[in-house]
């Protein structure tokens, strides 16, 4: 007799909602300076120079050879961008906005214009190179040891993140496969950074892997092991020494996983 | 009497001030009650020794006038600075409170002393010295401090606040109070429309910065630690532009009535004020920049540039009757950028400690007078005013705040939340800045000076007492998220990692803005101010031996704090284990998970933490090193186990700021030619170029893995001996071209072979961990030789 192991819990419309920063919301400001771009009124005064900005905006990302090629006016670049429809019924409704941003966006990763992006591309992100995680982030765009990131995969991996829709939830035709943006599959994302083999298991020395990379050196290797191993054994229910992706997921029951893995401007 | 020299007194001087000195350092914990009675001693035994009267060419003498203020004034900092240290020894306390709270004791302390003791506070406040000396550093500060970024982004609902709330609470309270005024029973009939709007204009004048490292723990949202931030900058210039154009009316009206042009005139005044203020900022703050542009060779003087440029727009401003305090914050907020790049890393360090060294000596001194004029006779005691004043602060506030906000947010993609509003209007503590306003009142046009500054102290000991120890209980109040803390060690961990993995996504998503004048001005920075103000190239060496520098600071502290904490903590814990892992008393858990929210990596944020009165090393700077060098260390590693690798261009990215590089350094093409046969130059993944490592027996590599840990931040000064193997060529030549710089860098060895093991532990985990992937970042060193990856994936699959 277990319990339901993992609820699809609908979204806490006051946490999406304008509420979202709260005080204390590590979101911080980031995504308002995203938001305004998704209002189409506000986008249209953008004007031709518009497929410039996320170039701007993410200005670590440096020049791109033949950026000018990237100029261009609104219509014409979003027909540039390969299988839009067929991408977005994948990729549950990513905004055309968004689509064209995202766009945008990896073609200015894409320093050489190779039409796809590759590790290195992404290594040069600065941000990342100062995340504990960066490696395993960027592991994670490059599913089954591909070296080529191409536009489609670019935009599935970040539809992780978009924003639990809930009108969209209530309307979901239940044969239909989850969304990517479904708590499930967020808890899928975050689970497969801890695991590396792809067992479907956390192990212990995963999980020591996974604390090594987050917690500072003052710790030492003592007690991070046992950590480690107080954190397995509070998660392992059926005694294999192992947290499996159910385990995971139910002893994140009650946190706010909608919230915690949404960019809102990937709306 | 004329012989009364330079001799005699000096000796004794100096005795006394060790006296002082050792009486104070000898109880050094929290001794504010031996200083003070160090003090009264001294100041008894002066007042004595001064009133005693010279006849004859003495032997020893005592010239206390003489050095009295200097004297007095050095005695009070130093007194503060020992209480702040016994502040921070306890660990509760800054947390509990303010750091103001503690300044104004200190103060209180002190004028107790002088009341006490009848003694004569020198006369050191008065209107041009508060204007002339004390003003500009604490202006100069937190505009230098400021994150620029956000405050651009921001920068509408920041003015809409920031001026506006000051001007609605100057007019509000005065108004307000000169209605009191009009009720005859209190007995303030006196006080005529002007003072009282002077006095509102005063008080308007809020410092929330004290409270800022109050609730910095508490990680208020980056919009609302803007706004906070943005007010304490803004604020001070406003109120005291209204002041001045006020006291200007006052003495207008001394003589004649106020007509509505002169009212039409004050208002055009005030805006042509401001905005004079700010472009005379903005100028000196491009001269100061284009100067420092040349200092390479003479990089001493790269300080006192700053300085005194920002100095001087604060002083032309003045002398054109523009606000200073305007000039000196655009010129800060003008010049910080540039001048960081330009200058070298030491006067960089030398601006930052000599700015927040300056600002919190004159706040020091101005609380010390609060406290000399709290404690004393000067005082009017009218309950109607004063408690009148206390209310309508907070009522103006209050309806400042949501009305504003209000309106503000209809604008806004994302509005300020209810919560947050209140935390702005609990946050309007005021501080030295109201004080000094009202001290400096002319008591020829003020004749109830006494009643404001009175009033004016009540209030700041209100709201930096009160409502400065209650911000941080409240904010985690309202902060919900905080209320469940109850979390298992799996929550906490995970919890973490989705936010890095957010953070991550973000950065790979961008950053996107709709400002099209930042954007616009970015564009403009870019082709024409940077080219004119930023120098073209950084002399190599000093770049490539500060990044050496950098490395084996950190690393050195790397290598201790791990020494240290693992002598403290590790036998428990292992006792623990060996016994029996299973059961784990609810202590060792909790502890564990204290240990997990203290040294897991925060995750990045944009607003670096604020702190007033301290320059608190980076914990996100320091943490960014420490992963760079963690991931370079398993980078070599995975290196000398043969892994090939993918060479890729060099990036011309470029984020860490305390770096001062240029936008994008040319590549010395000797360096480039080097690295040419490692180089992949279409920068893709597309075939590694093989290198073999057959050179390398395994006995070697392991003992080259033994070396490693001296290896990261000497590079190849212990390498001469062993064979020439990849990464040694690498960094050889890299040293060749450029590294005179740090390569006589000599280091306590022991210190390296006691931790070995530390170290290795480490390694020996990454090597296993085959997607901690190799990364050396181009961070550090824009434009350097290399950039590295390699695929785990592939090898794993």
């Amino acid at each position: 007799m277990k319990p339901p192991v993992v609820r699809a819990r609908p979204a806490d419309p006051a946490a999406l909602g304008p509420a979202f920063h709260s005080p204390g919301s590590r979101v911080g400001g980031k995504e308002r300076r995203g938001s305004g771009a998704w209002l189409p009124a506000k986008a249209a005064a953008f004007g031709p120079g518009a497929t410039r900005r996320p170039r701007l905006g993410g200005g670590r990302g440096g020049r791109r050879p033949g950026g000018s090629s990237a100029m261009g006016s609104r219509s014409s670049h979003a027909a540039r961008i390969p299988d839009v429809d067929s991408l977005r019924r994948e990729t549950g409704s990513v905004s055309q906005a968004s689509l064209r941003r995202l766009y945008d966006r990896f073609q200015a990763l894409d320093r050489t214009g190779k039409g796809y992006l590759s590790r290195l591309d992404l290594q040069q992100i600065g941000a990342l190179a100062v995340n504990p995680l960066g490696d395993r982030i960027i592991d994670s765009f490059f599913p089954d040891g591909s070296l080529r990131l191409d536009f489609p995969g670019f935009v599935r991996v970040l539809a992780h993140f978009r924003p639990v829709d809930e009108e969209e939830e209530g309307n979901r035709d239940p044969k239909e496969p989850e969304p990517l943006n479904s708590r499930m599959n967020k808890l899928r994302f975050a689970f497969q950074l801890y695991d590396l083999d792809r067992d479907g298991k956390i192990s212990r020395h995963e999980m020591l892997q996974a604390l090594r990379l987050m917690v500072g050196v003052q710790v030492t290797e003592e007690q991070l092991e046992s950590i480690a191993d107080r954190t397995v054994q509070e998660a392992d229910e059926d005694g294999d020494g192992a947290v499996s992706f159910l385990e995971f997921a139910k002893s994140l029951e009650k946190m706010n996983i909608e919230q915690k893995m949404s960019i809102r401007i990937l709306k | 009497m004329g012989v009364r020299g330079l001799v005699p007194f000096c000796p004794w001087d100096w005795c006394l001030l060790l006296a002082t000195l050792q009486c104070c350092g000898a109880s050094s914990e929290l001794n504010r009650s031996t200083d003070s009675s160090a003090q009264r001693e001294l100041n008894v035994r002066f007042a004595a020794a001064s009133s005693q009267p010279a006849e004859a060419i003495s032997v020893f003498t005592l010239d206390y006038d003489y050095v009295q203020i200097p004297y007095e004034v050095t005695l009070w900092i130093l007194l503060a600075s020992l209480a702040k240290i016994g502040f921070h020894l306890n660990r509760r306390l800054p947390r509990l409170m303010p750091e103001s709270c503690l300044l104004i004791l200190v103060g209180a302390l002190v004028g107790a002393v002088i009341f006490g003791t009848d003694h004569k506070s020198p006369p050191v406040m008065d209107s041009s010295i508060y204007f002339l000396y004390l003003l500009p550093p604490i202006v100069l500060e937190s505009g230098y401090f400021m994150p620029t970024r956000p405050f651009f982004e921001n920068l509408g609902s920041i003015l809409w606040w920031a001026g506006l709330g000051a001007l609605l609470n100057a007019f509000g309270i005065g108004l307000s109070l000169y209605l009191v005024c009009q009720v005859p029973a209190f007995g303030l009939g006196d006080v005529n429309l002007l003072q009282n709007l002077l006095f509102g204009s005063l008080m308007s004048a809020v410092d929330p910065v004290a409270v800022l490292a109050v609730f910095e723990e508490a990680r208020v949202n980056e919009q609302l630690h803007m706004m906070i931030f943005g007010e304490a900058l803004l604020n001070d210039g406003i109120s005291v532009v209204l002041y001045n154009i006020l006291i200007a009316f006052t003495k207008m009206h001394k003589f004649e009535g106020i007509e509505p042009v002169d009212i039409l005139a004050g208002c055009a005044r005030f805006i042509i004020v401001g905005c004079g203020g700010v472009f005379f900022g903005v100028i000196f703050g491009f001269i100061s920049a284009f100067i420092t542009r040349f200092t390479q060779n003479i990089s001493a003087i790269e300080p006192l540039i700053v300085f005194m440029f920002s100095y001087l727009s604060y002083l032309v401003a003045e002398t054109l009757y523009l606000s200073g305090i305007l000039a000196i914050t655009a010129c800060a907020v003008t010049m910080k950028k540039y001048v960081e790049e330009n200058v070298s890393q030491t006067s960089y360090t030398t601006i930052k400690y000599f700015m927040k060294m300056l600002s919190s000596v004159s706040e020091t001194l101005i609380f010390i007078f609060m406290g000399v004029s709290t404690i004393g006779k000067n005082h009017e005691w009218n309950w109607a005013f004063i408690c009148f004043t206390l209310v309508f602060c907070q009522i103006w506030r209050a309806i400042s705040v949501f009305v504003l906000f209000y309106v503000s947010n209809r604008f806004r993609t994302f509005p300020f939340s209810v919560k947050d509003q209140c935390v702005i209007f609990y946050s309007g503590v005021r501080g030295a800045g109201s004080f000094s306003l009202a001290f400096l009142l002319p008591l020829s046009l003020f004749p109830r000076k006494k009643l404001f500054v009175t009033a004016t102290l009540v209030v700041i000991y209100f709201t930096v007492f009160i409502q400065g120890i209650t911000v941080g209980p409240l904010v985690r109040y309202l902060d919900v998220r905080k209320t469940n803390k109850k979390e298992s060690i799996n929550e906490e961990l995970h919890a973490r990692l989705m936010d890095h993995l957010k953070a991550g996504v973000e950065d790979v998503c961008g950053q996107w803005s709709h400002y099209q004048v930042r954007d616009k001005f970015k564009k403009f920075d870019h082709k024409y101010l940077r080219k004119v103000l930023i120098r073209k190239n950084l002399p190599k060496s000093s770049l490539v031996s500060l990044y050496k520098k950098l490395e084996m600071k950190q690393a050195i502290e790397m290598v201790e704090s791990g020494v240290l904490s693992s002598t403290a903590f590790s036998t428990p814990h292992q006792a623990q284990r060996t016994k029996e892992t299973k059961r784990l008393s609810p202590e060792d858990v909790e502890s564990m998970r204290d240990i997990l929210t203290r040294n897991m990596y925060q995750v990045r944020q944009r607003t670096l933490s604020y702190n007033k009165y301290n320059l608190q090393p980076q914990t996100s700077e320091k943490q960014a090193k420490e992963i760079l060098i963690r991931r370079r260390n398993t980078f070599r590693e995975s290196m000398k186990k043969g892994h090939s690798l993918p060479w890729g261009k060099p990036a011309g990215t470029k984020n860490i700021r305390y770096l001062s590089f240029p936008y994008s350094s040319p590549l010395p093409a000797g360096r480039d030619m080097k690295v040419a046969e490692f180089t992949d130059h279409d920068g893709s993944d597309s075939e590694p170029p093989p290198i073999m490592f057959s050179t390398h027996s395994p006995k070697e590599s392991i003992q080259e893995r033994r070396w490693a840990p001296e290896v990261i931040p000497m590079r190849s000064l212990h390498r001469a001996g062993t064979p020439p193997h990849f990464g040694y060529r690498r960094n050889a030549s890299r040293e060749e071209h450029l590294g005179r710089g740090g390569r006589a860098i000599l280091r306590p060895k022991p210190l390296f072979h006691a931790v070995d093991e530390e170290f290795e532990s480490e390694e020996e985990s990454e090597e296993e961990a085959p997607a901690f992937g190799s990364l050396l970042s181009s961070e550090l060193r824009p434009g350097r030789d290399c950039n590295l990856s390699h695929s785990p994936l592939l090898q794993r699959k």
